[in-house]
């Protein structure tokens, strides 16, 4: 069985945004604006929390990138009436925005506020259409969207790879965010597969999940900053 | 008396009323969706016989990628560099060859931007054919107006059940 998971060293996470910025052109995420924004209509899929540690000058500074963590015990499915958000056999929480009746149950729901929901319809300036990534929709008005692990690109990679005749890699399918990363604080694969890094990774010592006490079952798992 | 003949009239026009809107929202959703009409009278059936080409010389990215493609004009430039027959549409297709314009052929078969579909997958991996998904195309004289075989999530789900592909919702939807 697979289960796509990622690990996130946070000794090496330097906060740079590329990952958020990544993300957003990959999944054609809309700019609501700085107003928008500031009232927390913010449609972004990921994001940075920084967390401050004691007094300057003697702090200690921690950035963590927060995404959709595919729980294997997710409560978005559950609380879902129409079954527009479900989980997959690869461990993907899927979301069907065409399903999607916008009641935001499942926001109610996440514990790590990893769905947004669409106050408006998508606004791009009519320069930006032709740079919108064709193999991501648009979601409309109305709908509830989140992260996807960037799932489409695991369509096209199971495509190619059964073109070629062959099992898929590692490298095949990684998600626009982790492939970004400049400080390679981020690592994706199949949690299951002993061939891919994050298999090994998320046993060791420093690792944790957010909230993990709510029995959520995140697969996205963290290596906690140690100083050096 | 007379005032109540009145109301069962206005209750049956009103029933009529209904059913009248009814009718015409049924013929509105089982109605011919509209009529694709081509630029140029391209006939199929003629080159797969008498010019003995197959679907893959023209669509070629049928069997190695996820679109089939239509041909362009360089692909009918081999032929078609002069007249041969007498079909106004051959002439049409010559002077456009002259020209080296593209033909703004309009798309019949389009799955919506949220659904993945990759022709090789089927057509190279599942070895299915055209035929099951498009109709007889080699029998076509004229282009088609319409999808022949129309294009729906139950016929895609109802393939994949007979032969136990996986109906994951995300598998085709992006
Ligand atoms: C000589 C080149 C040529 C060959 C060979 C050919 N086609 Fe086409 N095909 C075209 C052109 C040009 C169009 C666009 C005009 C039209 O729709 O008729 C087209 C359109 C189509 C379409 C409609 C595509 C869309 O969505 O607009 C289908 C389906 C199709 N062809 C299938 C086939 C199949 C199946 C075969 C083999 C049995 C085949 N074609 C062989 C040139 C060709
Ligand atoms: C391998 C050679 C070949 C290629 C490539 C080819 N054709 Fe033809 N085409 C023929 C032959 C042979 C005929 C039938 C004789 C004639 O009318 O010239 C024909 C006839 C036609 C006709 C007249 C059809 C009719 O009903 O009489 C049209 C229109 C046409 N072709 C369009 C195209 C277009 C558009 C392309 C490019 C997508 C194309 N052809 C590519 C060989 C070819
Ligand atoms: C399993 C069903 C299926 C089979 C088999 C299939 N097609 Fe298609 N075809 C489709 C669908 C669905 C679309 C719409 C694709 C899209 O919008 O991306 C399409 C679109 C097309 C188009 C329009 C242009 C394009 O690039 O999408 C052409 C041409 C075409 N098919 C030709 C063929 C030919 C030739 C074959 C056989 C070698 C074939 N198809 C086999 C389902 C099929
Ligand atoms: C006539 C049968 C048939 C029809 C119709 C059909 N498929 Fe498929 N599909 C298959 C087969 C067979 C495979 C597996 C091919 C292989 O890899 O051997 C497949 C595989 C797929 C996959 C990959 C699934 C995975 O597990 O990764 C997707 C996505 C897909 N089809 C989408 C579609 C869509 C969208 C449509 C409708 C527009 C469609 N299919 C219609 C037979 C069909
Ligand atoms: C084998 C491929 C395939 C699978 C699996 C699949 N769909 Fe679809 N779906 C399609 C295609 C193709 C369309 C567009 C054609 C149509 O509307 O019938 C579509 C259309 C839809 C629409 C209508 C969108 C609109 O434009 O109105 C909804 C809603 C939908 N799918 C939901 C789902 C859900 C929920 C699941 C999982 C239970 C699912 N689909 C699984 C292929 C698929």
């Amino acid at each position: 069985m697979t289960k796509w998971g990622m690990v996130i060293d946070l000794n090496k996470c330097t906060g740079c945004g590329a990952c958020v910025n990544a993300c957003r052109i990959e999944n054609n995420i809309p700019n609501v604006g700085p107003e928008a924004a500031h009232n927390g209509r913010s449609m972004d899929w990921m994001q940075i929390v920084t967390e401050y540690d004691g007094e300057y000058p003697d702090i200690r500074i921690t950035h963590i990138p927060l995404l959709c963590f595919q729980c294997d015990n997710a409560p978005c499915t559950k609380v879902c009436p129409v079954h527009a958000t479900y989980q997959n056999s690869d461990g993907l929480v899927g979301q069907v925005y065409y399903r999607c009746i916008g009641c935001r149950f499942c926001m109610a729901a996440c514990p790590y506020s990893a769905k947004k929901f669409n106050y408006a319809e998508p606004d791009v300036p009519e320069e930006y259409e032709n740079h919108l990534n064709p193999d991501v929709t648009r979601r409309m008005k109305g709908v509830v969207e989140k992260c996807s692990f960037c799932h489409h690109r695991l369509a096209h990679a199971k495509d190619l790879a059964r073109y070629e005749d062959r099992d898929l890699r590692e490298s095949d399918f990684q998600p626009a965010c982790v492939e970004s990363c400049p400080a390679d604080a981020m690592v994706f694969g199949d949690l299951e597969n002993p061939d891919h890094t994050v298999h090994d990774l998320k046993d060791s010592s420093r690792v944790f999940r957010l909230e993990e006490e709510l029995g959520t079952e995140p697969k996205v798992y963290y290596l906690k900053k140690e100083d050096k | 008396m007379k005032m109540q003949i009145w109301n069962l009239f206005r209750v049956r026009g009103a029933g009529l009323l209904f059913l009248v809107g009814f009718g015409a929202l049924l013929l509105m959703r089982c109605g011919s969706p509209k009529e694709i009409v081509q630029p140029i009278a391209y006939n199929h059936k003629v080159h797969l016989t008498e010019a003995g080409l197959d679907c893959r010389d023209c669509h070629k990215g049928v069997e190695n990628s996820i679109r089939a493609t239509i041909p362009s004009i360089k692909v009918c430039a081999s032929c078609h560099s002069k007249i041969k027959g007498k079909s106004t549409a051959e002439a049409q297709v010559v002077e456009a060859v002259k020209s080296g314009t593209e033909i703004p052929w309009q798309r019949i078969y389009r799955v919506p931007d949220h659904v993945f579909f990759s022709h090789r997958r089927h057509v190279t991996a599942g070895k299915i054919a055209c035929k099951t998904c498009h109709g007889d195309v080699e029998k076509l004289t004229k282009p088609a107006s319409h999808q022949l075989v129309p294009i729906a999530m139950k016929t895609c789900m109802k393939c994949h059940d007979n032969k136990s592909i996986s109906n994951d919702c995300i598998h085709c939807h992006v």
